[in-house]
């Protein structure tokens, strides 16, 4: 069984030999910068340049040689953009902090000294009042690919991996106004004044559709599958209201998928953080296969609550371990522990892949990362 | 329903122009603006009861502290003198180094509607600056530190440390809150006090509040 088959057999929900793994490639499953260096370290590899993948988050692309020693059956390739001439796209920095403003005219800030990662700083429209100050907002064109541009993917389909594009147009629906507005507008202006917001959502949607078309045109036939985010939970509960997620944001995520899956055969993963547990049935109904990043410490996100009443109907990517506490903060046995507990509660009847609870961060100890690693090995096979 | 349980109503429902029209109106007819500022604080009480529940979310909680702090703009020039007005100051900032500010303006912002004045020091605040805010609030008896990434909590830590160099930590009782942070971890540093989202982050701030009085 090759990697591809793997997921593939654990996506429909049967065992295959092994449960797949994803470190350091799906969408938020990744390294961060610092937390790579002490991987290559580890395995003592001196000869590899960083190559950023996210700049926002500070995350990067692992090298084929690192997910190998790793044992990964997941590669995400590096798509080469034609990047749009865009009124807002800038980076520059000063004596404190470094500054970049991408193509929402989203500005992040990276202090120089003890930060880790672009922070979101500025948006255009955050003064906005009305429709018509919104209009000053000028959208991003949604990027083209280079011709032929095949190899890399080719490479992957090749040597039976499982491939993931993780790359997005701006982010979900419910998370990209905020890009734009600020998160206290945007959030206030979907119960004030939703006549603002639709709008914005249905032509997000459009570009999106333009988006995957794009990358359709040059990828075909060789992605496996799509990952789109949309961060609909807190620690405690949703952002907003199951309800106002079902009537504004759920269609727009359903016509999604279809367009995307009338296009392509792929599967879909939505990457939606925290306390979602009130929306997984809605998540199933716009038409995802995946689920990530199964954030477990979350309220009503019990991994054998998800497994009992979502396990059949929908893949569970992640989940593996708690990084909010236990990979960053635990001893290595507390690791082994909790990597052993969960997946005796995802894996049977396939439906799962291992992966951690969203990208390994710089504050995770290597010995804690090789806790898991091992455990992982160690309870793998069905 | 009497003019302060109309602008009650219309606090919850996140009116704000509706708030300011009808304070004006009951200030007008005659109504004790301490009355209407009870009336105000009360009604976000029952705002952040309700989240607190899960009844209501972010949103709700949300346009509703906009429409208190519109409130408070016409209120306030007819508090001047009233001394149960302010029930005390609350400094307020995301630690060192991390520059997440959804929460903390959240929590600022229910900290503020149940009485207290908000000195919000932004974000990636230096221990100097908090320091500094201490020192210049000799009356502020309750500090609040957001920190959302695992990577930043260390930092909370080390800001104790400094106010105890500086020889003012006992002046405030400092409350800790972000995604990462527990109860365990709060007692493990030496804070004061925890809240696991904004309302309960206001409801702390009156305790601890009171305990320092």
């Amino acid at each position: 069984m090759n990697s591809r088959e793997r997921v593939l057999c654990a996506l429909s929900h049967r065992e295959p030999d092994r449960i797949p793994l994803d470190l350091g490639s799906g969408h938020c499953c990744k390294f961060t910068k610092y937390f790579y260096v002490k991987l290559l370290d580890y395995f003592g590899i001196k000869d590899e340049q960083l190559e950023i993948c996210s700049l926002p988050y500070q995350v990067v692309y692992a090298s084929d040689r690192v997910l190998d020693l790793l044992k990964c059956d997941v590669r995400n390739p590096r798509l080469k953009p034609i990047k749009p001439p865009n009124p807002y796209s800038r980076k520059w920095e000063d004596d404190e902090s470094y500054y970049a403003r991408n193509e929402w005219g989203t500005l992040y800030r990276m202090p120089k000294q003890k930060a880790l990662y672009f922070d979101l700083y500025d948006t255009v429209l955050k003064d906005s009042e009305s429709v018509e100050e919104d209009r000053q907002f000028v959208w991003p064109v949604p990027e083209t690919f280079a011709p032929g541009d095949r190899k890399e993917l080719q490479d992957y389909h090749d040597a039976g991996y499982f491939t993931m594009i993780t790359e997005v147009f701006g982010n979900g629906f419910l998370q990209t106004g905020p890009l734009v507005w600020r998160y206290e507008n945007w959030l206030a202006m979907l119960l004030a004044e939703p006549e603002r917001c639709i709008p914005f959502m249905e032509k997000l949607l459009e570009k999106k559709k333009e988006y995957y078309d794009n990358i359709f045109a040059v990828y075909g036939g060789l992605i496996d599958s799509t990952a789109e985010p949309d961060d609909f939970g807190t620690q405690r509960s949703t952002f907003v209201s199951p309800k106002l997620i079902r009537e504004m944001m759920m269609p727009c995520h359903k016509k999604l998928n279809a367009h995307i899956k009338s296009k392509q055969h792929v599967k879909t993963m939505l990457h939606t953080c925290g306390s979602v547990h009130a929306i997984i049935p809605d998540i199933i109904d716009a038409g995802y296969d995946i689920l990530n990043p199964v954030q477990i410490a979350a309220t009503n996100m019990e991994p054998e609550r998800l497994k009992k009443e979502f396990g059949g109907q929908i893949t569970f990517w992640g989940g593996g371990i708690n990084t909010q506490a236990t990979l960053p903060n635990g001893t290595p046995q507390q690791v082994r522990d909790e990597t052993k507990r969960l997946i005796d509660i995802f894996a049977p009847g396939g439906g799962f892949v291992f992966s951690t609870v969203h990208n390994v961060q710089d504050d995770v100890p290597i010995e804690n990362f090789m806790a898991m690693w091992e455990t992982f090995q160690d309870n793998c096979k069905y | 329903m009497s003019k302060i349980q109309e602008i009650s109503a219309a606090i919850e429902a996140g009116k704000g122009k509706d708030v300011q029209d009808l304070i004006a109106a009951a200030i007008i007819e005659g109504a004790k603006p301490i009355d209407v500022l009870q009336g105000m604080i009360d009604a976000m009480g029952v705002v952040g009861e309700k989240f607190k529940a899960g009844e209501i979310y972010v949103p709700e909680m949300l346009i509703a502290a906009r429409a208190m702090k519109k409130g408070l703009e016409v209120i306030r020039p007819h508090l001047v003198g009233e001394s149960n007005a302010v029930i005390g100051k609350f400094i307020v900032g995301t630690v060192a180094g991390d520059l997440h500010d959804i929460g903390k303006n959240l929590v600022a912002m229910m900290v503020e509607s149940q009485g207290f004045e908000v000195i919000d020091l932004g974000v990636d605040v230096k221990a100097e600056k908090f320091i500094e805010a201490i020192k210049a609030n000799p009356d502020c008896r309750v500090l609040g530190i957001s920190a959302l990434l695992t990577t930043t909590m260390p930092a909370v830590k080390e800001m104790l440390n400094a106010f105890e160099a500086a020889g003012v930590r006992k002046q405030v009782k400092v409350m800790v809150g972000g995604a990462p942070i527990t109860q365990g971890f709060v007692d493990s540093i030496g804070a004061d006090g925890f809240a696991a989202d904004a309302a309960t982050a206001a409801s702390k701030a009156k305790e601890l509040n009171r305990s320092l009085n």
